[in-house]
């Protein structure tokens, strides 16, 4: 299972605090480390978790 | 900080008053002409019901709207590039005013089409006129004072949506239209007095003395440039005419990702809540998304038109919209999760990205191209809200008919990522 399926049901299962909390935070953070690394961080992570889904993403969990 | 102190006392001089009540009247004059775009939503059922017309025969409207909108924006901005604001402004006033007391009167269809194309008119100039008033008075505070004027064009109709509702509700539709247009009339007259533009270059001369008045003339700063705390943001900048400007590789990068992040932004903005109840989601979600959809988009835009100023705006841009990008393609992934609070959150993350473009875009053009021709400049820049209208309109609901629902906004998210990746190419000209 890809790392953002893993992601997706552990958010699923949270509170509605922990939901709201875990996507300002991820955001927030992809905005700061975008401007302090000229945006690399950001685009690094999406196309990187994005291949990881398409490659990984009908795996079976383990 | 110094810096802009300094500009504005030198406003100060200049004007007999702080350059923040240029502001504060260009963002009044936004939030009074605000209900042509969002108000419509609320306006159009009851409108039908009142001409006994079906709501796809008034479907067209808002399109005209948008459209008019946006072209006028060119003329009415050379104007006052030209000859000040304040006749443009007024112009703009009467027009506005008269679009919404038409409307009130509007007994046939085609009356509709033509009281909100006056009108639509009247919210360009007005428009222009706002946004260009902030570049030219803070070259220093470009994205935070263009985020004031823009966010109180989102966030102005919230005081209307009321308003209007009541009186619909007491079936006094007509009073409220006519009522609506002539405090528009007045109000954007009103704001007329205080409109003024400063001299060219103002911001780059140690006296505040005009120069560079004569077209394409360079402005030269008389502080020393190799002192950053002196010179001003522009000072010495070349000062672009539109022609000179289209033929220059960044405004095609920028046209480019006007583009494509608007029909994110848009595709959002008209589709979210219709495509929650086909994810199977709660009416309580569509309708969070709903609410949550004008706050972002007016936070977005004072936010991080703020935050550009403080930091390098190329790159702020292209981080906006990369995350814009990302959070549309969230909207997908928590809809398929059946997260309803996910959703909501990851439609104002978009919205709240994607809104900064009307902050983010005029701010570049002042940066880029000067001011003396801003407002020409900016009209071509935000004539691509156009092309992301008829994506975010026409062409998604085609997408979602051939490809379905999670494709067309995965389009969206990947249009959004693609603006925000064209954003790390921009350098100044």
């Amino acid at each position: 299972m890809s790392l953002l399926g893993r992601f997706l049901d552990w958010f699923g299962k949270q509170s509605v605090e922990m939901q709201v909390g875990t996507t300002t935070v991820l955001f927030a953070a992809l905005f700061v480390a975008g401007l302090y690394t000229l945006g690399l961080v950001p685009l690094v992570v999406i196309v990187a978790v994005l291949i990881d889904h398409w490659v990984r993403g009908r795996d079976e969990p383990v | 900080m110094n810096q802009s102190n300094g500009l504005g006392a030198r406003a100060k001089s200049l004007l007999g008053y702080s350059r923040w009540w240029q502001i504060a009247a260009a963002a009044v004059m936004m939030a009074l002409v605000s209900p042509y775009q969002y108000v419509w939503s609320s306006l159009e059922g009851p409108l039908a019901a009142e001409l006994d017309a079906s709501l796809s025969a008034l479907g067209f409207v808002f399109t005209l709207f948008v459209v008019v909108m946006s072209l006028v924006q060119f003329p009415a901005g050379w104007w006052r590039d030209r000859y000040g604001p304040r006749t443009v402004t007024l112009t703009a006033g009467v027009l506005a005013g008269a679009g919404y007391v038409a409307l009130a009167f509007a007994t046939e269809l085609w009356q509709v089409y033509i009281a909100y194309g006056v009108g639509a008119v009247g919210v360009g100039m007005v428009y222009t006129v706002a946004v260009n008033t902030a570049l030219k008075w803070f070259p220093d505070k470009r994205g935070l004072t263009t985020g004031v004027g823009t966010m109180a064009f989102a966030a102005g109709s919230a005081a209307f949506v009321p308003f209007l509702r009541y009186m619909i509700g007491e079936e006094r539709l007509t009073t409220a239209l006519w009522s609506m247009g002539v405090l528009i009339g007045v109000g954007v007259g009103v704001g007329t007095v205080i409109l003024k533009d400063p001299p060219v270059g103002w911001h780059a001369t140690d006296d505040g003395a005009a120069s560079g008045d004569e077209e394409g003339q360079e402005v030269k700063s008389a502080a020393d440039p190799g002192d950053a705390a002196e010179r001003a943001p522009d000072g010495g900048r070349y000062q672009y005419s539109w022609e000179e400007m289209i033929r220059t590789w960044q405004f095609w990068v920028m046209y480019f990702m006007f583009v494509a992040v608007s029909a994110a932004g848009l595709m959002i903005t008209a589709r979210s809540i219709l495509y929650a109840e086909q994810a199977g989601l709660s009416g309580g979600v569509a309708t969070a998304a709903a609410t949550v959809l004008p706050v972002a988009s007016g936070a977005g835009r004072l936010v991080v038109g703020g935050l550009s100023d403080r930091f390098d705006r190329e790159r702020v841009t292209a981080i906006s919209f990369l995350l814009c990008g990302i959070g549309t393609i969230g909207v997908v992934l928590l809809a398929g999760i059946e997260s309803g609070i996910g959703y909501v959150l990851t439609v104002a993350i978009a919205v709240f990205f994607w809104s900064s473009q009307f902050s983010l875009f005029p701010s570049i053009v002042g940066d880029y191209y000067g001011t003396k021709h801003s407002s020409t400049n900016n009209s071509l820049v935000y004539s691509g809200k156009i092309w992301g209208g008829v994506f975010g309109g026409g062409v998604v609901g085609w997408l979602v008919g051939v490809v379905g629902w999670e494709a067309a906004f995965l389009v969206g998210g990947g249009l959004g990522l693609a603006a925000g990746i064209a954003g790390f190419l921009l350098r100044p000209p």
